[in-house]
């Protein structure tokens, strides 16, 4: 299987007060085509910092990132992604249709194919009510609905979603995991990253877990949930275990 | 450079929607109607008055429109993240920057032509309809016409200014207050130098006084844009002059966009 997004052992750190901290500790990584991988882990365990690595925001400080076989700096590399920050923030003044019709033209996307986009997209996402209303009037879970809109709108192959459900009400939820198993169907690749184990179980191929910058586990979720132990049982103690392990190293 | 016009389209009608802008436009247009107030009161020079007060409209207007309205923008992009939903796209840092930029001086842009026009006009009303109001000696129109795109041009540096403070900074208000701090310099630097020269009323020592006459290399020279006594009074203005001053601004802008455009590219967006 050909692998979109591989990270081989990257380090980042970043400033405490007059020391470096270590957040990302030697993590390799590789997201293959057409799977969906679940990033999880607890609050501060690094996850939106590997986004940000992906994304080209942030630089690791040893090793290396690629995706779909570029550096993410390249912005060639990200003509064919779809990215959904955690707390999406747009242009508040504009519409929905100026924004998408402004991601859709600076993902290359020609202007007719562009104009044809927006609506069905926005139908998919339940959105299409207020197309022309501009986005400070809409509620957070709407903001979260408009933020994959932007990450569909030009029907990318790679999907890099960090805490998709955060801000959603239960039907949002419900929706946003039907368009994450039709991206899976369509053979698009997603990655995304969440503290809620009950999704993880329901769409993904693949988990990694995170703690505290270290990779604990990658691999088929049928392996990790193999034992008797449910899933999220099993992911609390691995979690517990780590914690303690680094405490005796401490 | 079509993603680079994307950029500064989607800032520009973001910037004109924004309520700063109108705010800051509707106290422009009543000073400019309560300048009209003003000028009677003064025994003479009233078309002094009146281009004195017009262009500091102007200026203050143009000012507020960098310094809260361009420098929020910038914040809400670099500091709060929205230039994510930008950058997450095949869009370089260098686009971004340059984008950003033909946006923000398109809002600049926008203001100083309708605080001009409101100035232009209440002018016009009170020589026509005031008596003590007397129109500045020799006025032409082209003088008019170069003072207002000096003032323009001195914003646009003003901006760019700001737009590098604010990739330096992690905050606003630092931004603002630099940003600030570099106008009151630009406007006084080279009165200052001057002075110091001549040496008339002042002694300096020789290493103080070519650090100053570094600092006029550095930071700009703001009141060369300043034409208020050429248009009050008629004076004329030399082509060379003209051009090279243009020159001058469009260069120094294109070096701290150049300069910002470096500084983002090596930035991480937390």
């Amino acid at each position: 299987m050909i692998s979109l997004i591989t990270l081989s052992n990257v380090e980042k750190s970043y400033k405490d007060g007059f020391r470096r901290k270590k957040i990302i500790h030697d993590l390799s990584l590789d997201v293959l085509k057409g799977e969906v991988f679940g990033f999880i882990g607890p609050n501060g365990a690094g996850k939106s910092t590997v986004i940000n690595l992906i994304m080209g925001f942030i630089k690791p400080e040893s090793g290396s990132v690629r995706i779909n076989g570029s550096t993410p700096y390249d912005p060639k590399a990200r003509q064919d992604i779809g990215y959904l920050p955690e707390d999406p923030r747009f242009y508040d003044n504009l519409s929905a249709r100026e924004l998408l019709l402004f991601g859709a033209h600076a993902s290359g996307v020609d202007r007719e194919k562009a104009k044809k986009s927006v609506e069905p997209v926005l139908t998919r996402l339940d959105l299409l009510s207020v197309v022309e209303q501009r986005v400070n009037t809409y509620s957070k879970g709407m903001k979260q609905r408009m933020g994959l809109a932007m990450a569909m709108v030009h029907d990318p192959q790679i999907y890099i979603l960090d805490e998709p459900m955060s801000g959603l009400d239960p039907i949002g939820r419900n929706l946003l995991k039907k368009i994450i198993l039709d991206l899976k169907d369509k053979g698009k690749t997603v990655f995304f990253s969440t503290h809620i184990l009950n999704d993880v179980e329901v769409l993904c191929d693949r988990i990694g877990i995170l703690n505290k910058g270290r990779l604990l586990f990658c691999g088929r979720i049928d392996e990790f949930s193999s034992n008797e132990k449910p899933f999220e049982e099993g992911f609390v103690e691995m979690i517990k275990d780590a914690n303690e392990g680094v405490e005796e190293d401490g | 450079m079509d993603k680079v016009w994307l950029i500064s389209l989607v800032t520009l009608k973001e910037g004109i929607r924004n309520r700063a802008l109108q705010g800051i436009l509707i106290i422009a247009l009543f000073s400019c109607i309560a300048y009209l107030t003003v000028i009677p009161m003064f025994a003479f020079d009233t078309g002094k008055v009146a281009v004195d007060l017009g262009f500091a409209s102007m200026t203050l207007a143009g000012l507020a429109i960098v310094i809260f309205l361009g420098i929020g923008l910038l914040t809400q992009d670099i500091h709060q993240r929205s230039v994510c939903m930008i950058l997450s796209r095949p869009v370089s840092r260098t686009q971004y920057v340059l984008g950003k930029f033909l946006g923000l001086s398109g809002i600049v842009l926008v203001g100083v032509l309708i605080i001009a026009l409101i100035g232009v006009l209440s002018g016009w009303a009170g020589i026509k309809y005031i008596s003590e109001i007397t129109p500045p000696r020799n006025f032409t129109w082209h003088i008019l016409g170069v003072g207002i795109v000096f003032n323009f041009l001195s914003l646009l540096i003003i901006m760019a200014v700001a737009f590098l403070f604010t990739v330096l900074t992690t905050n606003a208000y630092l931004s603002m207050l630099f940003t600030f701090g570099v106008y009151i310099i630009g406007q006084s630097l080279e009165t200052i130098v001057k002075v110091v020269t001549a040496g008339d009323f002042v002694r300096v020592g020789a290493l103080y006084a070519q650090i100053l006459k570094a600092l006029t290399w550095i930071l700009p020279n703001l009141r060369a844009f300043d034409l208020k006594v050429h248009i009050a009074y008629g004076l004329p203005l030399s082509l060379s002059y003209t051009v090279w001053t243009a020159v001058y601004g469009v260069f120094y802008c294109a070096i701290v966009i150049f300069l910002t455009a470096i500084v983002f590219r090596y930035q991480e967006i937390k």
